[in-house]
């Protein structure tokens, strides 16, 4: 749940982008912070190993501003994708108000969505959360790789294999040159604003 | 946040577009480079298929398995066949050649370093290959950029050789005289793996323990923060 402390007027909002290895959660906050820097004015910090993937996590806050006198700040997190991490993904998963996962398109990675999403399901479990109530947006990325050649999965056979029992938002995204990824972050933010606020009336 | 605050997603959504307006890139902004070509000395267009080889880069980040090395140093010698007759070319398909039957033949315990190596050489042939306006210099001022990092690779190789040609001699010198050499091998072989592999756990243990104490002091630090 969101940290809000009444007496500073502040709500911490906690959203973390999932999914499988090399899948671009990170791409996705590198995007975010290249682009918008000037503007969110914050710091990123990515902890990786000698081989560029993703260590422990990738943290970017940045402030929204007020909104209805409230400060609210937002706070996202990657997970490291590479199966060995289950602990650490867990641990960031605490207090979590709303994933983004973040599936990779390419054919090869079929079975590593699934598996990711399922991997998901678990560690939320573990915090008494479900998969079907949290806020939660689907990102199908690297579309761009289909001009390469790259055999990629369609989205509709992304949409069955991933959100046929979900049934919540989703789009295609291209993490490395921007497409949408600006997008998912809002509809990530509106939708997990919209449900702290119902679980605070 | 009260029950009062009805109109908060509306709020909520536009200081979004305040912070994200403008400098969103639009999406028809993507690569729609869907073949790249270039000519021949005698001007006959060649149609590379980069998709191939980028496909097997990626793959080979992901798992390194007998079935894409092969497909890659495949690949790797069917395009570097197309393009013979490039001299800059032909240097980076001998590079990610090297590079490829290095990682086939080492797998998981090929230099760390040398995935990246590989993406980098890849990267740098993707952007010659590319049409464009790249003069001759440029590329072979990328070209040079690759190579010095591939000599550097090498370095890095065979430093690390000589240690396990003196490990292996003391072995030897501190192997009996009287020892089945067969057998003594075979089992110097077994020992030498045994090591190697638990010299890596150790040194992944140690990576992990030390992550997963940060992360936890990090936490910790959040939740006093909290409080």
């Amino acid at each position: 749940m969101a940290f809000v402390n009444l007496k500073k007027k502040e709500v911490q909002v906690k959203i973390v982008y999932y999914g499988p290895g090399r899948g671009g959660k990170t791409t996705n906050l590198e995007y975010i912070y290249k682009t918008y820097n000037d503007r969110i004015k914050t710091e990123m910090i990515a902890i990786k190993t000698q081989g560029d993937r993703t260590l422990f996590f990738d943290f970017l806050p940045f402030e929204m501003g007020k909104i209805k006198n409230y400060d609210v700040k937002i706070q996202l997190y990657t997970v490291p994708g590479q199966v060995k991490y289950d602990a650490t993904r867990r641990l960031v998963l605490r207090g979590v108000d709303g994933v983004v996962f973040v599936a990779d398109s390419m054919s090869v990675r079929r079975k590593n969505n699934m598996l990711s999403l399922k991997n998901l399901q678990d560690n939320l479990a573990t915090y008494k959360k479900s998969i079907f109530k949290i806020p939660l947006v689907l990102q199908y990325n690297k579309r761009d790789l289909h001009d390469e050649g790259i055999p990629l999965l369609s989205c509709e056979s992304m949409e069955k294999d991933l959100n046929s029992r979900l049934e919540v938002a989703s789009m295609e995204a291209s993490a490395l040159n921007g497409q949408n990824v600006v997008e998912t972050l809002k509809k990530i933010i509106t939708l997990t604003m919209a449900a702290l606020e119902k679980e605070f009336k | 946040m009260t029950a009062k605050n009805d109109h908060m997603i509306e709020e909520v959504e536009t200081r979004l577009e305040e912070i994200f307006r403008d400098v969103e890139l639009p999406t028809e902004t993507k690569k729609t480079n869907i073949k790249k070509e270039t000519s021949d000395p005698a001007g006959n267009t060649k149609v590379s298929e980069p998709g191939d080889l980028k496909e097997l880069v990626l793959s080979i980040e992901w798992e390194i398995t007998d079935e894409v090395m092969s497909r890659f140093v495949a690949e790797v010698a069917r395009q570097s066949e197309l393009y013979r007759d490039d001299r800059v070319l032909v240097v980076f398909f001998k590079m990610l050649d090297s590079l490829g039957k290095y990682i086939w033949k080492y797998k998981g315990e090929a230099n760390p370093g040398v995935v990246k190596v590989l993406n980098s050489v890849y990267s740098g042939l993707d952007r010659i290959i590319t049409p464009g306006n790249l003069k001759d210099e440029q590329k072979e001022k990328i070209l040079a950029t690759e190579l010095k990092g591939f000599k550097k690779l090498k370095n890095d190789i065979l430093k690390k050789k000589p240690r396990r040609k003196v490990k292996k001699a003391a072995k030897h010198a501190l192997r009996g005289p009287d020892q089945d050499r067969k057998v003594d091998k075979s089992v110097l072989e077994t020992l030498k793996t045994m090591q190697e592999s638990f010299t890596k756990l150790q040194e992944d243990l140690k990576a992990f323990v030390h992550s997963e104490v940060d992360g936890l002091k990090m936490e910790m630090k959040r939740l006093l923060e909290e409080k």
